[in-house]
């Protein structure tokens, strides 16, 4: 599979990063005139237009720091999630960057992460993301908080089962541990809310992650009950959201998108120690962990469980962690 | 055309006559007698003309407007007239200043011209006897996008009346459809993806004079490609056995297209 052909599985994971719920209204079956009297059969056929192969796809998920009248383009990438995803296996696997790792960037020297944005835009973020790890972005997609929030929105809520109580007044986070469908105001609290979690970013990316994984779950659900609401995730990703994925290809994304079973989805964060650059505190990225992990990627977009960093948000998780 | 081919040669039978012999001497005695003879023979040919005629008529339509004769060549051959009711179309905007009245109008206007399409999808794929007879759905494949084509074929048995239901089936005959339309656009306003959601339901007379309900039901992803054609599908059956319909004439309805 080329490149080119592997276009897009941004939107897709978008469309499923992006989140969303409303079942699909079942349409009542058709009435004959003949009253049927007992059911002879039932028998079903579909075909969706998914990629295979073993060789791993990567989008590059952004999230911007830009608030209204901001270009989102150009602001603080404060949300960076390698997806990768591998078709033949149906799995995936997220990988968030903490927003001060302090790595070299193209062209302008070291500087946290999310600087690259401001410097260079979306495709700065690839280039300095591919740097660090050694892999090639197929794709990236970019959003931001408004758009995150109408997203969430247009596809009806994000059902997700908050993992523990996130109560962030600095980020509007009001939520208690438990199954609920997030509006687009709450889904964004969770996203930002880092104050009320001990490892503060570094759970802050995990708990994005989690809302990715929670889009999967809920479009896959919502496309096995009305396929056409794949059209429904794919507008709303589109519309409040920037990418370079050509539309055709993300419809294939999308397809592909619903074989992923999200339970098969590992959800990571890179590891690294909090320090300071002169009067800058900044992220060193664990550079073991950040080869081992690139090289899993590379290799099939998955992880060896021995490559799999503990949960940074552990102490609140208890056992699940 | 039967019935009016036999009512001509009954009225040629009527009008004309036996033919009669050349006239010959003794001409007046022979006409007498000739006369006599052939007045019982001409009362004898009109009655079994007519019951005749009457045979060849129960015959060619049969009591119930199926006869024998006429069975598998006649009116069970026509390919019933179907029609999809088409419900609403929705537009889905990938563009974040898009005109929403604008596509909804537009929405409508592809689902007219996807209509027509699987009108003729499902009339080749349950309906027309010249199709199910032989189990070839060849015009039902050609809808299918390349990528799709080879599963449909693998599916035949689901999105079709089934490669064996001439074997089964007598007669179909549609009773409802319906059609339902989500349109997809591009940034730049044309539309890139169609979905369909089809109800299709049919009555199937079988050859041991049960009946079944043909119910297919499912979503059809639609692209323009040189022609809409389905690039992706979820289709399902859910046949029941099913009454006589109250009406002795399922043809009733029935007209050759």
């Amino acid at each position: 599979m080329t490149r080119n052909r592997r276009l897009g599985l941004s939107a897709a994971l978008l469309a499923a990063w992006v989140a969303g719920s409303t079942l699909g209204a079942a349409t009542p079956p058709a009435t004959a005139h003949a009253a049927p009297i007992f059911q002879i059969e039932q028998a079903h056929a579909e075909h969706i237009p998914v990629l295979d192969g073993s060789e791993p796809i990567f989008v590059l998920l952004i999230g911007s720091d830009a608030r209204p009248g901001e270009d989102p383009a150009l602001t603080r990438a404060d949300s960076i999630h390698i997806l990768a995803i591998n078709p033949e296996k149906a799995k995936a696997t997220i990988v968030g960057f903490p927003r001060d790792a302090f790595v070299p960037i193209p062209g302008s020297g070291s500087n946290k992460i999310n600087a690259a944005m401001t410097i260079g835009g979306p495709e700065k973020v690839v280039e300095t993301v591919e740097q660090v790890t050694g892999l090639t972005m197929d794709y990236w997609a970019l959003t931001w908080f408004e758009g995150f929030k109408t997203m969430i929105r247009d596809v009806g809520g994000l059902p997700m089962d908050v993992p523990f109580d996130v109560f962030d007044s600095l980020a509007g986070a009001e939520l208690t541990a438990g199954p609920q469908t997030l509006t687009g105001p709450d889904a964004l609290a969770f996203a930002r809310a880092r104050h009320a979690l001990p490892s503060g970013d570094f759970g802050r990316s995990e708990n994005q992650g989690r809302l990715m994984v929670a889009a999967i779950a809920e479009f896959r659900k919502e496309f096995s009950k009305d396929p056409s609401r794949l059209l429904t995730w794919i507008g709303a990703g589109l519309r409040n959201a920037q990418t370079d994925v050509p539309l055709d290809e993300l419809m294939t994304l999308a397809f592909t998108a619903t074989t992923i079973n999200p339970k098969r989805v590992v959800n990571v964060v890179l590891p690294g120690s909090v320090s300071m650059a002169g009067t800058t505190s900044i992220v060193s990225l664990s550079q073991t962990t950040l080869d081992a992990i690139s090289t899993d990627l590379a290799n099939d977009g998955l992880l060896k469980k021995a490559n799999i960093p503990p949960s940074p948000n552990a102490g609140l998780l208890g056992s699940e962690a | 055309m039967w019935f009016g081919r036999a009512t001509a040669n009954l009225s040629r039978v009527l009008t004309e006559g036996p033919t009669r012999p050349p006239v010959t001497a003794d001409r007046t005695q022979r006409r007498a007698t000739n006369r006599k003879r052939r007045l019982p023979l001409a009362l004898l040919l009109v009655p079994v003309a007519l019951v005749g005629l009457g045979v060849a008529l129960f015959l060619i339509l049969g009591g119930d407007g199926a006869g024998i004769i006429g069975r598998g060549d006649n009116d069970s051959d026509v390919v019933p007239e179907f029609d999809f009711t088409v419900g609403r179309a929705k537009a889905v905007a990938t563009a974040p200043e898009a005109d929403a009245e604008a596509l909804e109008t537009e929405a409508g206007n592809i689902g007219q011209e996807i209509t027509p399409v699987l009108d003729d999808l499902y009339t080749n794929a349950f309906l027309d006897p010249a199709n199910w007879r032989e189990g070839d759905y060849e015009e039902v494949l050609a809808v299918f996008s390349e990528g799709a084509a080879l599963t449909a074929q693998q599916s035949v048995e689901v999105l079709t009346l089934g490669a064996t239901a001439g074997d089964v089936y007598e007669r179909v005959t549609p009773e409802k459809g319906s059609l339902g339309f989500t349109v997809l656009f591009d940034p730049a306003g044309s539309p890139n993806t169609a979905v369909a959601r089809v109800r299709f339901s049919a009555l199937g007379e079988r050859s041991d004079g049960t009946f079944t309900l043909i119910v297919s039901k499912g979503e059809l992803f639609l692209r323009d490609i040189d022609g809409w054609r389905i690039t992706a599908f979820d289709v399902t059956r859910q046949d029941r056995e099913a009454q006589p319909p109250p009406s002795p004439a399922p043809s009733a309805s029935a007209s050759a297209s």
